[in-house]
């Protein structure tokens, strides 16, 4: 059942919105794509809906060619489901026509009696814990419940492959995390195949067994999502996903030089990062010292109480901005000029 | 090029060729008209005949002259209005907003005709004021009386769209209620009022109705009455000159069209999206003051002319006041054993119903291609097909005897019903059009796009989707298709002949022939009827949706 993507590329009016696409997603996998907007990630899932005919390059799903520059297969002669950015609840069916209506009219339906569909709707809406609003409009249903029944509706027809528009953006931040855990439950419970596209990397990092990270209609890593964070293979990934800070210095070979003379050793940084110049560093691999005890200072702007820990966010001499976790107890003053050092990773020589 | 691409362009040559020829051909071939002399080909002489006749002129300065008071009096009465309905909590604010409606649905011939019987020279209101309708001052009254709902209504829905706290930050910085009127509201509004009294210019062109019921006994002319009598004159180069006139008529619509256009284009007035409904100055008691005010104006100038309409048609002979004695359904009787006035009945009901289903379903079909599909042939479809509801209809009439006076391979449609109906098409699938517009722009494509993907083919997502989604607003364009059919006059008092009289061309030929009784009759059954269709149509519509709730 694995989906392939092979060098898919699509212009819109010459305008270049994917670039050289490659990508297999196993069955059962949870694939999120994760990106900036205007990154090339939504055209990439309407592409797979089959709302878009590529400009060029193959899309097979379970080996059959389903969209090339010439022919695509419409959506409804593919087995998938979709959730929407809008969930584009249809205003004038109750939640169990909804749920219903993939059941009675895909060619793909498993569900050929009245009573198959009536037990299997009900057997969906159980699942995203709906069953008590079978009879009600979309107008009468919260974000959160409209949330479930675009899913449920995804669902309802056991689809190949699931495919996810941003469908948390639409909710407040505690619905966001309570929405979070069960799709990552349904996906447990229920297994297929999902496709999650995602501006928001800690949903991204929270459910997918594997990331895409996306910029300007390219691929830029493809990973776990401890790979993805803890690796990251250039500035881009870094800083979107990684949260990393990106130290400004010179690379000669593996030694890295930085502020005033400052130098260290490390030889598993990735060539893009010595090509830009650049040290990726999370906020928990600095630490903050006395100012003579480094050559590389900067002043301290903001110290933010954490609980575990202190968020410090130092401006450097060379102007650029610095986020560095310190210990709880630790004082560090607002205003004054301290210094900043590369820890030592388990791994790295001196 | 794949095989699907070909057939795809041939069905679009096919689509643009047919609108091409539907609805642009006849207003080019009545272009050339007014340059192409029978014997001498290409001639300017027309042209220089009709722009040096004073006559020609005082026609100008006429239309003019009525059009621009029309359109600021009504400016003012519809201005005024809306700010009331849409800002006071005045009582009974529902039923006073559907009775300042009425003009929309009652043709501008039957309201005309309903005044020339409050008017008449023996009756009270002459006897109190002396006001003489046959005259400019009566033609400005009319189209104020019917054209101020434009102006009404385009206000209202822009009034109730201006976030409040603009005008809560004028009182807080000192300006009382006026002034916050004309330093906020009005300044706010300003591109929609003058769009909406432009829209009522243009509507004025348009009008045939008022201007000749009262215009040509008084021998007022304007353009529509004088290119209608230049028609009907049937000298030798009439039709020549008429469309000489027709250009003049054209320019002159289509350059407020275009103004029209060009404001709504430039309108960036940052407003709310949503209407807000509820009132935002509270008069205590004197709401109750104002309903009365209000009502008795709206009694005044909607009501009571229908009501003499009716009574004028009770009574025998002219000008007879209406007493038990007095009363009679003599005229009613005429009526209904009249032949031609019951084939008006049959014919327009006829056109109006086909001109619907075609209307609507050219109107869909290329607002759905154009409009969701965002395909840019349609597009230009689209502006093919609107543009024949910008000229006036006159012109229309005069085209379509142009093109199609000849027979073409020994197949006649002028002088038959098709002709009536082919002209009702070019005319008003523009508003199918607009309705279809607004259906699908607030269609989410993702509706669509749910359907597809639940698995649901063409056939059923239009059945189960887009249908069921857009029908209640397409249905609101197809009823106004069917008023505007129903009770056409302009280019059918050019195209009838016996036997296709339409509703309009009955009672004008009844008015013209001075039986004002029997068109007052004629008139009264018909609103009767069209107001027993809609409440009909309202009853079927509630119970349709209390099943479908259920």
């Amino acid at each position: 059942m694995a989906t392939v993507i092979k060098d898919l590329n699509m212009n819109f009016d010459g305008y270049h919105a994917l670039k050289n696409i490659n990508l297999t997603i196993n069955d059962g996998e949870f694939v999120a794509i994760l990106g900036p907007s205007g990154c090339g990630k939504t055209t990439l899932l309407r592409l797979l809906a089959g709302f878009l005919k590529p400009t060029g390059g193959v899309i097979k799903i379970d080996n059959s060619v389903v969209a090339d520059s010439k022919k695509i297969t419409s959506p409804n002669k593919r087995n998938i489901g979709m959730v929407f950015q809008s969930y584009a609840l249809w205003p004038h069916m109750t939640v169990k026509q909804q749920v219903t209506f993939p059941m009675q009219h895909s060619i793909f339906s498993k569900y050929k009696t009245q009573k198959n569909r009536e037990e299997r709707t009900d057997a969906v809406l159980k699942l995203v814990n709906m069953q008590a609003m079978g009879d009600r409009y979309p107008s009468e249903l919260s974000g959160g419940q409209k949330q479930r029944v675009a899913i449920a509706r995804a669902l309802a027809n056991e689809p190949d492959l699931l495919l996810m528009d941003e469908p948390l953006s639409n909710l407040d931040a505690q619905l966001k995390i309570e929405m979070r855990r069960e799709i990552s439950n349904l996906h447990k419970n229920v297994g297929g195949t999902v496709l999650y596209v995602t501006h928001d990397q800690s949903e991204a990092l929270g459910m997918a067994d594997k990331i895409v990270v996306m910029s300007q209609g390219e691929i830029q890593q493809i990973g776990t999502p401890k790979e993805i964070f803890y690796n990251p293979v250039n500035p881009f990934v870094a800083r979107f996903v990684g949260q990393s800070n990106l130290i400004r210095g010179s690379w000669d070979g593996n030694e890295f030089t930085y502020g005033e003379g400052e130098k260290i050793t490390d030889y598993e940084v990735n060539d893009s990062f010595k090509a830009e110049n650049l040290y990726p560093v999370k906020a928990d691999g600095l630490e903050i010292v006395g100012q003579n005890e480094s050559h590389f200072r900067g002043i301290v702007k903001e110290v933010e109480f954490q609980g575990f820990q202190n968020k410090i966010i130092l401006e450097m001499q060379d102007n650029n901005h610095l986020q560095v976790f310190g210990a709880a107890d630790e004082e560090i003053r607002q205003g004054e000029m301290y210094g900043v050092r590369i820890k030592k990773r388990k791994n790295m020589e001196i | 090029m794949s095989e699907n691409k070909i057939r795809r362009y041939i069905k679009y040559a096919v689509g643009t060729a047919f609108v091409f020829l539907l609805f642009l051909w006849p207003l080019l071939n009545m272009f050339s008209e007014a340059f192409i002399a029978k014997d001498e080909g290409f001639t300017f002489a027309y042209f220089a005949n009709v722009l040096s006749d004073a006559g020609f002129a005082k026609v100008i300065t006429n239309t003019l002259l009525i059009n621009i008071c029309s359109m600021v009096s009504a400016g003012i009465v519809g201005v005024f209005l809306a700010y009331v309905m849409a800002y006071t909590d005045i009582a009974f604010k529902n039923i006073l907003h559907k009775l300042l409606l009425i003009p929309l649905f009652i043709p501008s011939y039957i309201v005309t005709l309903a005044w020339m019987q409050l008017c008449m020279k023996n009756g009270l209101l002459y006897q109190l004021t002396h006001f003489e309708l046959y005259s400019y001052k009566g033609i400005i009254l009319m189209f104020t009386v019917c054209q101020y709902p434009i102006v009404y209504l385009m206000c209202l829905s822009h009034f109730r769209r201006i976030p409040r706290e603009l005008e809560q930050a004028a009182v807080v910085s000192g300006c009382g209620r006026v002034k916050a009127f004309f330093k906020v509201v009005l300044p706010i509004t300003k591109i929609t009022i003058v769009n909406a009294m432009l829209l009522v210019f243009l509507s004025c062109l348009d009008n045939f109705g008022i201007v000749a019921f009262i215009g040509i006994p008084a021998n007022i002319n304007v353009l529509s009455t004088d290119i209608y009598k230049t028609i009907v004159s049937s000298t030798k180069d009439s039709y020549n000159i008429a469309a000489v006139k027709g250009i003049v008529l054209s320019v002159l619509a289509v350059i407020m069209m275009l103004a029209t256009q060009w404001l709504s284009g430039n309108n960036k007035a940052e407003n709310c999206e949503k209407e807000d409904m509820e009132p935002r100055i509270m008069l205590g008691k004197w709401k109750f003051v104002l309903a009365g005010v209000m009502s008795c104006f709206i009694g005044m100038f909607n009501i009571f002319p229908l009501i003499k309409l009716v009574s004028s048609a009770l009574t025998k002979g002219q000008g007879v006041k209406l007493s038990l004695k007095t009363m009679c359904f003599d005229n009613f009787f005429k009526v209904l054993r009249n032949v031609k006035s019951m084939n008006g009945i049959k014919n327009s009901i006829f056109l109006a119903l086909m001109a619907v289903l075609l209307c609507t379903v050219i109107g869909i079909t290329i607002s759905y291609l154009s409009e969701y599909k965002k395909d840019r042939i349609a597009s230009g479809i689209q502006a093919v097909v609107t543009f024949p509801y910008s000229i006036p209809g006159i012109i229309l009439g005069l085209a379509m005897i142009l093109t199609y006076a000849g027979s073409f391979h020994g197949f006649t449609i002028y002088g038959t019903i098709w002709i009536l109906l082919l002209s009702y098409v070019i005319r008003f699938t523009a508003v199918s059009l607009r309705y279809a517009n607004s259906a699908f722009a607030q269609l989410d494509t993702s509706m669509d796009e749910a359907a597809q993907i639940s698995g649901a083919n063409n056939y059923v997502k239009w059945k189960k989707v887009i249908i069921p989604l857009s029908i209640g607003t397409i249905s609101a364009g197809m009823g106004l298709v069917m008023i505007y059919s129903m009770m056409e006059l302009t280019t059918s008092s050019l195209l009838w002949s016996g036997g296709t009289e339409t509703i309009g061309v009955v009672i004008f030929n009844f008015t013209s022939a001075g039986l004002s009784n029997m068109a007052s009759a004629y008139s009264s059954i018909i609103m009767i009827g069209v107001c027993a269709v809609a409440v009909l149509l309202k009853v079927i519509d509630k119970s349709v949706r209390t099943i479908r709730r259920r």
